[in-house]
């Protein structure tokens, strides 16, 4: 694997336009990125289509650059106006904000970026170790086994997703319903279809994404009228004391491995991981007070976490096809796309493939870092910039790139009533990010799960096999965690009155 | 009664939900709506023939896990219906629901209804004309939106801004990625 790696990252930077491509991209994403409202996930769904008609090197590039620059391009909001422009950095705010108006502003950005490039690096390294690990485990697996692990992701989506777990669990459940729309795999049967020929196709990932992160934001942010922001105007010096740099080594390895931990679990995403992150930080620091009025470890902790969760996320992803948060969701549709379906057979039938991913990200991390330090004066000056340009050209873009999936003007229609759906689902609190995984898991699941059934003619073979018993078990304990919690609460408070 | 719509986990579901405060409405209709798409789901599937035959030995067909998963969604949706009824009663009503009024809904409503128009108007005209005159409409109410003056030079800037927005991206995907817009 050291040397396909080594064979791939040689292979790019011999080429001037594979390089300019990445750069490109990773300047892209961090504008996005860091543009308050536009969220990483919408950032990679929309500018999706241009890596269709790429060769698979170029779209990992591509991809990758939008993705990682985005998730770092959050921080600059954060910290410059208290928007995050990502979920990810809305804790990078609480910290990296009071530093700006102590007149920090540069210091706070170059805390961010260092922790950025740790933390990438960090996910990367245990991206490339545990990886291969599991894809070998996971080559011994089964369709009981892959059942199974569906079973799993989806509860653990249902439990990691903010708010209620049954909503966690209704919105998924849409998600497995879109994806039964169409043909049939195993009998070439046509269901809920409703007698619209484009339906028996079924429903492609990529305009559902687009319109739930895409088109429904845009609807969102038209509710209200908004005033421009006012942020801090000054940076000041990017230059931090080295030394307080080389002493927040420890907060961001400790901050990069709960980033890593809380990636790898499907759904969790980068909000979550820079919270435990934050509040592990916050809970070993002598000097808790400090935290929330401008103390570096705190932008630290958040971006260390946030960004070493790119690394944990894509792990699921490329080993078992289940997606880590949104954006390796909206990769996987991007690889089905190039006719590639994340697994384990990844790691032994195509290496190549899984070198480009590793690196793409190693190349990404450091373009980042670079255009950072060179451009970040020039990011500032970008978030006062009139937001109808971009907003319309997203609208735009949403249609346009759901027309190019297949060249099909119905796709724009399922993009609208996507978005539609996930603006409502919005307004009644219902979390949008349950029905791309249940959209993306559920043909897996459920071709799995009738193979199983098919070939061991038994379902007590889900139980029998000792891996899908194991993780039928957790499954069952993570979605009844919240019901024992509740009744232990209900309990205790009837001992109390 | 307790009420399994708002988790142990926390109590940020459906934001009204919390104990002993008034339901909000809309959590009565998302029930009904969820209870009327389950159930014309269920009826699609059910009205199938070919589904039930597609049940051979122990494949239990291609119309088991659509059917189980259209149940959940029936089943979710009167258990929503009856628990926000029930606290409504003990609660004394429901609250206001802030989410719905039309001052907050009438532009994302403007712009669901000129995308649909936009999208017919792709299928007659192709994509550019109608993206210019979609772009030449968003402009200035997203200007406008985003809480910033009108100025003279706006009049001659927005329709050259739209202009530009639409033929660029007609031009990067009909000629640098190839997709055969229409």
């Amino acid at each position: 694997m050291i040397e396909a790696f080594f064979q791939s990252l040689f292979g790019v930077l011999a080429d001037p336009s594979a390089l300019a491509l990445m750069l490109l991209s990773t300047l892209a994403g961090i504008i996005l990125g860091a543009l308050p409202g536009i969220s990483s996930t919408m950032a990679l769904a929309v500018l999706l289509p241009f890596s269709f008609s790429m060769d698979l090197q170029s779209a990992i590039l591509f991809l990758m650059g939008i993705f990682y620059g985005s998730v770092y391009g959050g921080s600059i909001s954060a910290i410059l106006l208290n928007i995050p422009g990502t979920p990810g950095s809305m804790v990078t705010q609480l910290d990296g904000y009071p530093m700006a108006q102590q007149g920090r502003a540069g210091e706070a950005l170059t805390f961010a970026l260092a922790a950025s490039t740790f933390g990438g690096f960090f996910g990367l390294i245990a991206l490339i170790i545990f990886a291969p690990m599991l894809a070998s485990a996971a080559l011994a697996f089964q369709s009981p086994e892959y059942a199974v692990i569906m079973v799993f992701g989806l509860s653990m989506l249902a439990y990691a997703s903010p708010g209620s777990t049954l909503l966690a669990i209704l919105s998924g459940v849409i998600g497995l319903i879109i994806g039964t729309v169409g043909l049939d795999s195993i009998t070439n049967l046509g269901r809920l279809h409703f007698d619209v020929p484009e339906l028996l196709g079924g429903i492609n990932l990529i305009p559902v994404v687009v319109g739930l992160f895409g088109f429904s934001e845009i609807l969102r942010m038209l509710e209200k009228s908004q005033s421009p922001v006012q942020g801090v105007k000054k940076i000041g010096s990017i230059f931090p004391n080295w030394k307080a740099l080389w002493r927040t080594v420890g907060t961001a390895s400790r901050s990069s491995f709960f980033g890593v931990l809380v990636g790898i679990i499907p759904a969790a995403g980068s909000a979550v991981a820079v919270s435990v992150a934050y509040a592990q930080e916050k809970r070993l620091f002598r000097a808790k007070e400090t935290f929330g009025k401008g103390n570096p470890r705190g932008v630290v902790a958040a971006e260390a976490g946030n960004n070493a969760c790119v690394g944990g996320a894509l792990t699921p992803m490329m080993t078992l096809g289940i997606p880590g948060d949104t954006m390796t969701a909206v990769l996987i549709g991007a690889l089905l796309i190039h006719g590639l379906r994340p697994g384990p057979e990844l790691f032994t039938k195509n290496t190549e493939f899984v070198s480009i991913v590793y690196v793409a990200l190693f190349l990404t991390v450091i373009a980042t870092l670079l255009l950072g330090l060179l451009a970040m004066r020039w990011f500032a000056r970008l978030l006062s910039a009139p937001p109808r340009i971009l907003l319309t050209l997203i609208l735009l873009l949403c249609v346009a790139g759901s027309y190019a999936v297949q060249n099909s003007v119905f796709d724009i229609l399922v993009m609208m009533s996507a978005g539609v759906l996930g603006y409502l689902m919005n307004k009644v609190g219902i979390p949008t990010a349950p029905v791309v995984f249940g959209l993306v898991l559920g043909p897996i699941l459920e071709e799995n799960l009738r193979r199983s059934l098919i070939v061991y003619q038994d379902w007590s073979i889900f139980i029998q096999r000792p891996i899908s018993a194991s993780l039928l078990a957790v499954s069952f304990l993570v979605l009844a965690f919240p019901l024992f919690a509740y009744l232990r609460s209900m309990l205790s408070g009837k001992r109390a009155n | 009664m307790p009420n399994w719509f708002v988790s142990a986990k926390n109590d940020l579901a459906l934001g009204d939900q919390a104990q002993g405060e008034r339901p909000k409405q809309s959590s009565v209709w998302l029930g009904v709506i969820l209870v009327g798409a389950g159930g014309g789901g269920l009826m699609n599937v059910r009205a199938d023939p070919w589904l039930a035959e597609g049940a051979r030995g122990t494949d239990p067909g291609p119309g088991f896990l659509p059917e189980i998963l259209l149940w959940v969604v029936v089943i979710f949706g009167v258990a929503l219906v009856f628990s926000v009824l029930l606290k409504a009663w003990r609660c004394g009503g429901f609250v206001p629901d802030g989410e719905f009024r039309f001052q907050r809904l009438w532009l994302p409503v403007m712009l669901f209804a000129s995308l649909v128009s936009y999208f017919f108007a792709i299928r007659s005209f192709g994509f550019l004309v109608p993206s210019i005159v979609f772009s030449l409409l968003w402009v200035p109410i997203i200007h406008w939106r985003s809480g910033r003056p009108f100025l003279r030079r706006h009049a001659l800037q927005f329709p050259l801004e739209s202009l530009i927005i639409a033929l660029a991206l007609y031009g990067l995907f009909r000629f640098v990625i190839g997709v055969p817009l229409p």
